[in-house]
């Protein structure tokens, strides 16, 4: 497979639809404009919206969506699952604890602390799943890791539902809303701080593609054919992990992205992870750059949660991709 | 499958075994010496104080009945599974100290099922074999892309590549698994029960496989497997399995008896032996 025919496309379609994300918003914007901006030129009140409000937001949904995801594509090839996603291991419900335990402290307003609170809590459910999958025996077993993951993930909403219930209204609102994930606090510091926290994560999950690559086989095989397998899962899950409390803590519980892309893509070029990997950073970027840009424009100057617009877009899509795969 | 098989051969079951030119492999011998496991939760043994020796040249087969201990003994042989007591060597060095990958050049393990979650085309999959070939960057040289080539050739598979593993038919899989360990370019390869499921064509092409990799290229073959008639033509040495333990190892006239087979399959059967261009072979026929 020859990997121009896959980045191609991707890459085509990620500069697009970053493009229309920097024209469409509260007041539109041409696109000779666009293009004028981002070579130095254009109107003043143009370059201020579009570096200091479109871009920064634009950033941040190419970083959220393409690292949601690479880490879906590295829990389904570990978990040898295609149904997979970034949160099936419970991270966003640590996150989400977190974040609303936050704002029923007082910190609502503060988007940092929130943010803090958010990664605290998403880090708290990687350290437990983790020790309550390895507790059971010496190896890491995907299978209890799973079990771990789906159990921390609904007593973590379990409290959650509970602390609503004495939460007042106005922190009931805002935690419904992060829960349903919003790019809406993007900035240029934002976008800066979360590519630095991905860089590294997205790195090991490349280097990881070749191993991930045998993980089809299944573990025995794999490990027959000299794959380090426990060092693989442990690096994997963790690497994955950590994006996943990075993106989620930043921008809330985006869902749908790491599910559908990973999925849809392995169906269009197969699952070699040398190209999956990078195919799902640019897929991702692209999907939920689009989906933020609906997000911001469909109802303006209303705007919608991002989690719900990748839910509306990406439900449909997955299901005509199950009945496909059916066949 | 190369369809010439083993080439003529008289009569005589001498296959070069101690001092054929795998000889020159040395010490390339994989030796589980009075291996022993148990499940956790199980109440005896999955395998007591088996000893086993696969040497350069030579096709083992490891026999038994359901549930005697055959593949928890090649999971032991192979590295995948640490015995509790006992120790299995390749080149007299423990399994578990060899680096993975460097021991994934000598050592080929084709397991009993393999269930393939994702969409893989059989050439991907057959291409895993090199994995332990391949250097620090992972890439593949075109030396790679040739063994997998002439691994797939040697099994029947050539022209399926772009095929989805999964829309195989058995038999393609199986061949597909076999080449891929093929592409590994190993000194020892251990099969467990590659026939099941398989109709006969397919059956007898992989032994034809086995016999020839062990006699014209001195790899060493250790299979699992429930045919004792194939097992006995094809193979040099049998080790029957009873419960976890041996019941009786050796040749094909020692091993593959009525009363041996009759006891540990508790079946009565009857033996005759034929003619195969292979040489003569105890054949089992149940009663």
């Amino acid at each position: 497979m020859s990997r121009a025919r896959v980045f191609v496309p991707l890459t085509g379609l990620l500069v697009g639809a970053a493009f229309v994300g920097l024209a469409l918003g509260a007041a539109p914007i041409g696109s000779a404009e666009v293009l004028d901006v981002l070579l130095g030129g254009g109107e003043e009140r143009h370059r201020t919206v579009i570096f200091d409000v479109r871009l920064p937001r634009v950033l941040l949904a190419l970083l959220v969506g393409g690292a949601l995801a690479v880490a879906g594509a590295v829990f389904q090839a570990l978990l040898r699952n295609p149904l997979a996603d970034p949160y099936i291991l419970g991270v966003s419900g640590g996150a989400a604890l977190g974040a609303v335990a936050t704002m029923l402290l007082g910190f609502a307003a503060s988007h940092w602390g929130v943010a803090t609170g958010a990664l605290a809590g998403a880090l708290l459910a990687i350290v437990l799943v983790l020790r309550l999958a390895t507790a059971s025996g010496p190896t890491l077993d995907s299978r209890v890791l799973l079990l771990a993951g789906v159990v921390a993930g609904a007593f973590f909403n379990a409290v959650i539902l509970l602390l609503l219930t004495a939460a007042d209204a106005q922190s009931f609102r805002s935690a419904v809303f992060w829960m349903m994930g919003s790019l809406s606090r993007a900035g240029p510091v934002e976008a800066g701080v979360l590519a630095l926290l991905l860089a590294p994560f997205l790195v090991a999950a490349w280097a990881l593609a070749r191993p991930l690559d045998l993980f089809a086989a299944g573990e025995e095989t794999a490990t027959y054919l000299g794959v380090p397998v426990e060092r693989v899962k442990q690096a994997g899950y963790l690497a994955a992990s950590l994006a996943v409390a990075a993106s989620v803590s930043m921008v809330g519980i985006i869902g749908f992205v790491g599910l559908i892309v990973p999925h849809a893509l392995r169906m269009a070029w197969g699952g070699a992870h040398r190209v999956l990997v990078p195919a799902c950073f640019l897929g991702g970027a692209a999907f939920l750059v689009l989906a933020d840009t609906v997000a911001r424009t469909a109802t303006a100057p209303q705007e919608l949660p991002t989690g719900v617009v990748t839910a509306l877009i990406g439900v449909p899509l997955f299901a005509v991709l199950l009945v496909r795969s059916g066949k | 499958m190369t369809a010439s098989g083993g080439g003529p051969r008289d009569g005589s079951r001498q296959y070069p075994t101690a001092d054929g030119p795998a000889r020159a492999a040395g010490s390339a011998a994989l030796e589980g010496k009075s291996l022993c496991h148990r499940y956790r939760g199980a109440a005896r043994d999955a395998v007591r104080d088996v000893s086993l020796r696969a040497e350069p040249g030579v096709v083992s087969t490891v026999l038994g009945p359901n549930g005697s201990g055959k593949s928890t003994l090649l999971r032991l042989l192979a590295g995948g599974v640490r015995p509790r007591s006992g120790t299995a060597e390749y080149g007299g060095r423990p399994l578990d100290e060899w680096p993975p990958r460097t021991l994934a050049r000598r050592l080929a393990v084709v397991t009993q099922h393999e269930h393939v979650p994702f969409p893989v085309t059989a050439g991907s999959l057959a291409a895993m074999g090199r994995y332990p070939h391949l250097g620090p960057w992972r890439r593949e040289r075109a030396q790679d892309r040739a063994a997998v080539a002439a691994a797939m050739e040697r099994c029947g598979v050539a022209g399926l590549e772009d095929r989805d593993f999964r829309t195989l038919s058995g038999g393609e899989r199986q061949r597909v698994r076999i080449a891929r360990a093929l592409a590994q370019e190993p000194r020892v390869l251990l099969l467990d029960e590659p026939t099941a499921a398989l109709d006969m064509r397919y059956e007898m092409s992989i032994f034809r496989l086995l016999r020839e990799l062990a006699t014209n290229e001195g790899t060493a073959v250790v299979v699992v497997t429930h045919n004792l008639n194939l097992a006995a033509r094809f193979g040099d040495r049998h080790l029957l399995l009873a419960e976890g333990a041996t019941a009786a190892e050796g040749s094909s006239a020692e091993v593959i008896t009525g009363e041996n087979v009759s006891r540990v399959y508790q079946w009565p059967v009857g033996v005759v032996s034929q003619r195969f261009q292979e040489g003569d072979a105890p054949q089992v026929l149940p009663s």
